[in-house]
């Protein structure tokens, strides 16, 4: 049953192919159909072993307690984006096959197998970046990337190598105090790249700013979610992370250097892709700690952060040159997302912050909760920026309809109307997101107590280990 | 003769690395990802080799006991595939590249943009 998730967006993938226009119709549904089978007919603590072969030989799918809710929640992002992006008919087709992929990598037991839905996810992730004319990003993107993927390889291979098998939970068992390290330097850097932390994530401002509104949707959202996960489940799960100290320093001077470059940034765009990266490297140096508190907190903030981003971005993509005075339902939006970024109370943002600053105190730790708290003031500071200009900026738009209104006074026929610059199905996405925000502002427990969950079941490695056995050796 | 293939593989890996690191051209860049990959897939054959090692083919004539091993060489077919679909990738987008600033050396590409701009 479990396969499904995998199949079924597949399935229609190919499907799609002969009818290009149909793949985008198809998304929707295909991401509606995942959560129906999340929620009513699967539950986690199940395993399926891939041509009956025992988990240590063969590839197993395991749907635990940190892959159920993750998987609800990229899927959950993945009908968003499907109501509310412009989706060109070549790109149903590709996102049916990057939902396949993230689900597959969040399911999968197996170390190639994840390699073969990570390389999947770039590969698609390379096409999306090239959207709307951005081959160079998407170029920069594919080395950087490239070297990642190499390294996972690796990784992979030396698993096997040190274990005799690729399964995941088998690879806990390798104790050599030389080999240890040096396979989870090869993860490092895979994920280094892939989620953006600096200096190995300077593709992302390039990708970013396309000006799109599937591309960072795709990838800062959906695939970091993904990539998180992964992470999550290497790190804190199998392995334990060497030297945590120097990825956390890593992360915060990620942090540092991205909070920085988005204040000098003169677009919004590039903004708010430094803003992510930022983001996402909290999330990384708070996961890098492997304490039950912090790593809750840290999916909590995982989770504004993405929600946020998700309707920036959006409205980001149809923003042109435009402000809000015409559309005060996006901008109401916009805003609601930007001061939850920031932290500021009855938002998400201010519990994310909130749980992580006092989870951090409690192991007396200083640095990052510093630099946190630093990081917020420099967003409040072009967050605030943006938010002003945008709601007093003097619009074309305002020109084009009093144009209007003129041709039609002089009796012009075939007047075109100057339509919502933001179609109806992101309004209605990034009003629904923006909501949500405010009510997890006033309710933080909906999600921290999955957080929390997540958290225990992550950092506790036997129940995984038991359901792997359950499949039998 | 199994180390001294390990040992190929890696300055082959180096060679890939200081590629990307020190050429400025965007071709010349992916070639160097390329050369990376193809030293990672050596490194992985090699790893499954056997001193005089059979093909792992069960049959009447073939010893049992001596197969070479042959997951390593499932995972490379794989590697293999994904890495020719990403330079086919990597060369469509030069083109585009190409195409647009009509040039593949990132100076030149940054002088277009500013002009453009």
């Amino acid at each position: 049953m479990i396969a499904l998730l995998i199949a079924v967006p597949l399935v229609f993938a190919f499907a799609s192919i002969p009818h290009e226009r149909l793949g985008r119709y198809f998304l929707p549904f295909v991401a509606m159909f995942n959560l129906v089978c999340l929620f009513f007919f699967m539950h986690p603590e199940q395993i399926l072993e891939v041509g009956k072969w025992p988990a240590a030989y063969g590839i197993a799918l395991v749907l635990d307690n940190v892959s159920y809710p993750f998987l609800i929640f990229v899927n959950f992002l993945i009908l968003m984006m499907s109501l509310s992006a412009t989706l060109e008919n070549r790109y149903g087709t590709l996102l049916l096959v990057l939902t396949a992929a993230v689900n597959g990598i969040m399911l999968t037991g197996d170390f190639f197998n994840s390699f073969v839905f990570l390389e999947i996810i770039s590969v698609i992730a390379y096409i999306v970046a090239a959207h709307k004319d951005n081959a160079l990003g998407a170029f920069k993107y594919l080395i950087f990337g490239g070297i990642g993927g190499t390294m996972y390889l690796l990784g992979a291979v030396s698993v096997y190598v040190k274990s005799g098998t690729l399964n995941m939970a088998y690879a806990s068992f390798i104790t050599d105090p030389m080999v240890v390290p040096t396979i989870c330097i090869f993860f490092l850097i895979t994920f280094l790249v892939e989620l953006k932390v600096l200096p190995l994530g300077l593709w992302a401002p390039d990708v970013y700013s396309n000006g799109s509104s599937v591309t960072p949707i795709a990838l800062g959202s959906i695939v970091t979610v993904s990539l998180v996960y992964l992470f999550s489940r290497i790190f804190l799960n199998i392995f334990d992370l060497p030297n945590p100290q120097l990825v956390g320093i890593l992360a915060m001077v990620s942090i540092i250097f991205s909070e920085l470059g988005a204040l000098k940034q003169k677009g919004l765009g590039r903004a708010l892709s430094f803003a992510t990266i930022s983001g996402v490297s909290t999330v990384v140096a708070a996961l890098s700690m492997r304490e039950s508190e912090i790593t809750s907190a840290a999916y909590f903030y995982l989770f504004n952060d993405v929600v946020s981003k998700f309707i920036l971005f959006t409205l980001f993509a149809y923003l042109g040159e435009r402000g809000f005075k015409s559309n005060k339902t996006a901008g109401i939006a916009f805003t609601f997302a930007s001061l939850s970024v920031v932290g500021f109370p009855m938002f998400a943002g201010f519990w994310a912050k909130y749980y992580l600053l006092k989870a951090l105190f409690q192991v007396n730790s200083y640095a990052l909760p510093a630099i946190i708290l630093i990081a917020a003031v420099i967003e409040a500071g072009y967050l605030i920026k943006w938010n002003v200009e945008l709601w007093y900026k003097e619009e074309d738009r305002e020109k084009d309809r009093e144009d209007v209104e003129a041709e039609k006074a002089e009796g012009v026929e075939e007047v075109e109307e100057v339509e919502d610059f933001v179609p109806f199905g992101a309004q209605v996405v990034t009003l629904l997101l923006a909501l949500t925000l405010v009510v997890v502002g006033f309710m933080p427990g909906l999600i921290h107590d999955q957080t929390m969950s997540i958290a225990n079941h992550v950092l506790d490695f036997r129940p995984y280990l038991d359901l792997i056995l359950k499949g039998g050796m | 003769m199994s180390n001294i293939i390990y040992y190929v593989s890696f300055i082959i890996l180096g060679i890939g690395i200081y590629g990307i690191v020190s050429q400025k051209n965007l071709f010349k860049q992916l070639i160097s990802l390329s050369i990376i990959d193809t030293a990672v897939n050596i490194f992985i054959v090699a790893l499954g080799y056997v001193e005089w090692g059979e093909a792992p083919i069960y049959s009447t004539i073939t010893p049992v006991a001596n197969f070479v091993d042959p997951l390593p060489q499932a995972l490379v077919l794989t590697a293999i595939v994904i890495g020719v679909g990403i330079l086919a990738l990597g060369s469509v987008l030069l083109v585009h590249i190409n195409e647009k600033y009509g040039s593949l050396d990132p100076d030149e590409i940054r002088d277009t943009r500013e002009v453009v701009e």
